[in-house]
């Protein structure tokens, strides 16, 4: 026979931390522990990840929270890269051949921007010393030579034809819009009155002396366009040569520095051809002087020659670059060419070519946050992509979505070497590895984080460096050894468990926040045990409306929820409410109703679609332990309907299903059930009581209730004895079960639930096969076989009989 | 104060002043010199009479293109001409500065701006490649030669600087130093007497050629002479060797 369980000693209500086993005064100094702490699997993960450099073994990092794992990682991320080489710079540079496709020039690291620098000088210099060569007496003089020896053919050649047609008695006249030819009489004009007056023969000469010199001067024109175009070329070729001797010095000192870097050489030499080609924007400098927009524009078009640092670790140091992009959209990912509006239309360069992530950590590391590269649209596939290539291409966004309606450019792609590191959640990586398979391809490497360790001397000890490292780093008040032990405890809480500890530091940094907030409030210098529980009971504080409504409504008697006497059918079950983080135990009143039927039970919050699948599971089972104990010799012939009483939301887990057994077994015995008692515990379909979560919640929020309105002394929660290591409630909780005004009873069999619950044993078979006098045993076979007798009497049989409804 | 005795710079537009820098030039030399700006745009008659001929034609010399020259568009293109000139003027005056005046008339270039001088004129003609062998160029450099007025070469594309004002002398008597003189004292120059053959010169005078090797790496900023001396015949060619403004004087 089942005996009535013991309620849980004090001691075991709640593990404090051995404050011997804290060999400190205070956290102050406490510096933060480096690495990983306590992830062992993780370490070995992201330290293989690192070190591999082949295509692919990238390193997805998930735990219970996706912010811890992202701290934990970079910090590692942050030592590893201590000892790798830096990357190279990367510079985007005009292309001279296509403007539309700039060109990157890869450069050690570091150097970028003293290459962008020397070219701004040159170019800079140019500008002042160009122009002065240009104004120089020498050039002047050498232009006005050239240009005077090819004028004077050409003047040669019109004086000629002026001559000539002065002797045939003809005149070459300007026009507003050319040359005509004209006869001429004593040196003037002739009028058309007067030519009319001619002798025919006289006229038709002068016209042929015309038409015969017409075409003299059209041949003089074509050649005068010659000469025009002679005379052109011949400056342009004496700019070329004197700007060329003006520059060859300068050009030659900026190309000493970069000797070993054959593509800055070439480009710098690509930029001196297209100077020349160019010289017109240093020379037309001192004509456009008085004149800022013909300036401006001058500048604009020098910009060409300009060099644009996309990525440099001139100011990272040599290691290896560790980038973190909180805002991965596709332009922030693989970069983005930038547009300036001019006179209505989109323009860009080289110049408005902006860096990426990618780019940033280029011979690096980045760690992206999975959920926001997955919100973030073409993020995803964009990552792939360049993953897939090897190399990094910017993409335009609005090209993707047809809205490009300008030029645009298509600049070097720049070779891919990094090693990306996604981190989130657990859920996430599992719903992202089941629907694209390109992650197991590009994500080779999984760092699975522990959420918890042991509790144990030396973890208590760990944990007490990590809050004095938060406190340190975040320059928070040192916390005294009671207050680190009271976190200790917390943390312990936290993990739901006396024997484990949380590793989620991020909740950890919460609370220390708040603790030195509250110690300075109330002027102390080291935060104390007070400062921690104050700090706990705000977080909860806050939190809490929703769970204080809830309890209003029991304590006005608009949620019922007895707290005494006993009832037939009816018990308070426990449940979890979880919002925003928050977790509260709130008391249901769970009742059950029996009648003759075929042997089925009706989970009422099923059939209204409110229950959740593993809570009719949990009912299911129900089924299969009547018909365990009560239906080896008789069909079970009963329907019994159960219900979450005043519970409008859904319902789900098992851990109510012994509750609701207590329930049935209590309808079907019409012994009562004490209503000081609240019940959580799944059962298997032997009796077995089995652990639930949230205990110290559910039990809280009972207690609260019962305080609220007087402990009576038999008071208590029943939890599953497995439950019982779970335990770290809260101190009042404590101090009255240590004053006998509540208990918490550890539960392993539904023998012992119902022995407590209704003070009437379960009791075994007697050697007659029968059930013991006095038993609950013996109520419910006595019960059901009332219930198959009256379905006898009404002439079927039991699974004749029709179904109340489904289940 | 004006010098040497000059009030007024006369700038043709219609014939005279066909190089394309020509009216900046000349608003910075009438501003130098403290000289009232007077342009004119001559609208060619014998232009006009030309295109009444029942076989005249034009060609383009950009294109090559031969047109019937029509004397109703003639006259449209001579007023878009002359406004296209007054807006040259009108932005080089105030870039300069200066007041300015523009008329327009018709005429004979050359009695037309004969009539217009007196001594204490200079008149500026700036000849392009071409224009400078027209009709009516001729006759208006011919005329404005044999005026009471001085005549100034622009050479074409000429960029403004400093230098000596150079006086081209047949000798020391040679009243071109004078001016030149006061020219360079009033726009704050040195003045340099440049006699090339000392005196000794051929009937024929002396080549352009010879005169610009003469002056050699003088870096002057202008150069005047003297019509009647010899070097009159060579002014507009030894501006234009030299890149710089040359000033006949009577």
């Amino acid at each position: 026979m089942a005996e009535v369980p013991v309620p849980l000693a004090p001691e075991r209500l709640y593990r404090r931390t051995d404050p011997a086993a804290l060999d400190f005064a205070d956290t102050s100094g406490m510096a933060r522990l480096p690495g990983l702490i306590h992830q062992p699997r993780a370490r070995e993960a992201i330290g293989f990840g690192t070190c591999v450099g082949q295509a692919g073994f990238n390193i997805f990092a998930i735990g219970d929270a996706a912010d811890r794992v992202r701290e934990s990682v970079r910090l590692m991320l942050d030592e590893a890269a201590l000892t790798r080489p830096g990357p190279p710079d990367w510079v985007y540079v005009d292309n001279f051949v296509d403007p539309r496709r700039p060109r990157a020039l890869s450069l050690p690291a570091g150097r970028a921007p003293g290459f962008q620098k020397a070219v701004h000088d040159l170019i800079a210099e140019l500008k002042a010393a160009l122009p002065a060569v240009f104004e120089s007496e020498d050039y002047q003089k050498r232009r006005a030579a050239v240009q005077q020896g090819i004028q004077a053919k050409g003047q040669a050649v019109f004086a000629a034809l002026n001559e000539k047609a002065q002797e045939k008695g003809v005149a070459i006249l300007r026009t507003p819009a050319g040359f005509t030819l004209a006869p001429v009489r004593d040196g003037k004009i002739v009028p058309p009155a007067d030519f009319n007056a001619w002798l025919r023969d006289e006229q038709h000469a002068a016209q042929q002396a015309i038409e015969s010199l017409e075409k003299d001067l059209e041949d003089t024109l074509r050649g005068m366009s010659r000469l025009e175009k002679e005379t052109r070329d011949a400056t342009q070729a004496l700019e070329r040569d004197t700007a060329r001797f003006a520059m060859e010095h300068t050009v030659r000192q900026v190309k000493a520095a970069y000797e070993d870097l054959p593509g800055v050489l070439a480009h710098i030499d690509a930029m001196a051809a297209d100077l020349l080609e160019n010289i017109q924007l240093f020379v037309a400098r001192q004509e456009a002087a008085a004149d800022p927009a013909a300036i401006a524009r001058l500048d604009s078009a020098l910009e060409r020659y300009e060099i644009n640092v996309v990525v440099s670790q001139f100011d990272h140091g040599s290691d290896a670059p560790v980038v973190e992009e909180l805002n991965p959209t596709l332009s922030n990912l693989v970069g983005r060419v930038e547009y300036l509006q001019s006179q209505g239309a989109l323009v860009t360069n080289f110049g408005m070519i902006k860096a990426g992530a990618l780019h940033r950590a280029n011979g690096g590391t980045l760690l992206l946050d999975a959920r926001a590269l997955l919100s973030e649209p073409y993020s995803w596939s964009a990552l792939k992509r360049a993953l897939t290539r090897g190399e990094i291409v910017i993409e335009d966004v609005t090209r993707f979505v047809g809205l490009t309606a300008t030029v645009s450019l298509e600049p070097d792609p720049i070779p891919l070497n990094i090693k990306i590191v996604l981190f989130g959640d657990r859920n996430l990586y599992y719903l992202l590895s089941s629907a694209d398979p390109d992650l197991a391809r590009h994500f080779k490497v999984l760092a699975d984080f522990d959420d918890e360790c042991e509790r144990g001397v030396e973890n208590e000890m760990m944990l007490a460096r990590i809050i004095g490292g938060i406190a340190y780093a975040e320059g928070l008040k040192p916390l005294d050894r009671d207050a680190v032990g009271r976190a200790i405890e917390h943390a312990a809480r936290l993990a739901e468990d006396q024997t484990r500890l949380t590793l989620r530091v991020d909740l950890l940094r919460d609370l220390l926040t708040e603790v030195s907030h509250w110690a300075g409030v109330a002027g102390r210098a080291v935060a104390t045990r007070d400062d921690v529980e104050h700090a706990i009971a705000q977080q909860i504080a806050r939190a809490s409306r929703i769970r204080d409504r809830g309890r209003e409504m029991i304590l006005r008697d608009i949620a019922l929820i007895d707290t005494s006497g006993a009832r037939v059918g009816q018990i308070n079950g426990l449940s979890v409410m979880s919002l925003g983080g928050f977790a509260f135990g709130k008391p249901s009143r769970i009742t059950c109703g029996v009648r003759p039927g075929a042997g089925r039970i009706v989970d009422i919050e099923r059939e209204v679609e409110l229950g959740g699948p593993l809570h009719s599971k949990g009912v299911l089972i129900l089924s299969g332990y009547l018909a365990g104990r009560y239906g080896q010799d008789t069909p079970i012939s009963l329907n019994a309907s159960l219900v979450f009483e005043q519970s409008y939301g859904g319902v789900d887990g098992d851990s109510a299903s012994s509750t609701e057994l207590y329930a049935l077994l209590s309808a079907i015995s019409e012994i009562p059930l004490r209503q000081d008692i609240a019940v959580t515990g799944s059962v298997n379909q032997h009796g077995i009581v089995q652990a639930i979560g949230g205990a110290n919640d559910k039990i809280e929020g009972y207690f609260d209730i019962c305080a609220a309105r007087g402990l009576t002394g038999t008071q208590g929660v029943m939890i599953p004895a497995s439950n019982a290591q779970h335990l770290m409630l809260r101190a009042d909780v404590v101090a009255a079960c240590a004053a006998g005004k509540f208990a918490i009873w550890p539960i392993e069999t539904i023998d012992q639930g119902m022995a407590l619950l209704t003070g009437h044993p379960m009791s075994e078979r007697g050697p007659d096969g029968g059930w013991p006098e006095g038993s609950v045993n013996r109520a419910v076979a006595a019960r059901l076989k009332k219930f198959l007798q009256v379905i006898k009497d009404a002439g079927g049989r039991p699974d004749e009989l029709p179904r109340a409804a489904k289940p | 104060m004006s010098a040497p005795g000059f009030r007024r710079l006369i700038l043709e537009l219609g014939v005279g002043a066909t190089g394309p820098s020509s009216p900046r030039e000349a608003a910075a030399f009438a501003k130098s010199l403290g000289l009232e700006l007077l342009a004119v745009f001559v609208e060619d008659e014998a232009l006009l009479h030309a295109s009444a001929l029942p076989f005249s034609r034009e060609i383009d010399p950009v294109t090559h293109r031969w047109r019937p020259l029509e004397p109703e568009r003639l006259e449209n293109e001579m007023r878009a001409a002359a406004a296209w000139a007054r807006e040259r003027f009108s932005t080089a005056a105030k870039e300069a500065g200066i007041p300015e005046t523009f008329e327009i008339r018709r005429g004979d270039p050359g009695p037309l701006a004969a009539g217009l001088c007196v001594e204490t004129d200079i008149v500026a003609v700036s000849p392009s490649r071409i224009g400078g062998a027209t009709h009516g160029f001729q006759r208006l450099t011919a005329t404005a030669q044999g005026s009471p007025a001085a005549v100034l070469w622009l050479p074409p594309n000429a960029a403004p600087r400093r230098g000596p004002i150079v006086a081209a002398a047949a000798d020391a008597a040679d009243p071109c130093i004078a001016a030149a003189r006061q020219i360079a004292e009033r726009i704050g120059e040195v003045l340099a007497v440049a006699m090339p053959r000392g005196g000794d010169y051929p009937v024929a005078g002396v080549s352009a050629e010879e005169l610009a090797g003469a002056l050699n790496d003088a870096g002057e900023r202008m150069i005047a002479l003297s019509r009647t001396g010899p070097f009159g015949e060579v002014a507009a060619e030894l501006s234009a060797r030299r890149g710089v403004p040359v000033l006949v004087l009577e």
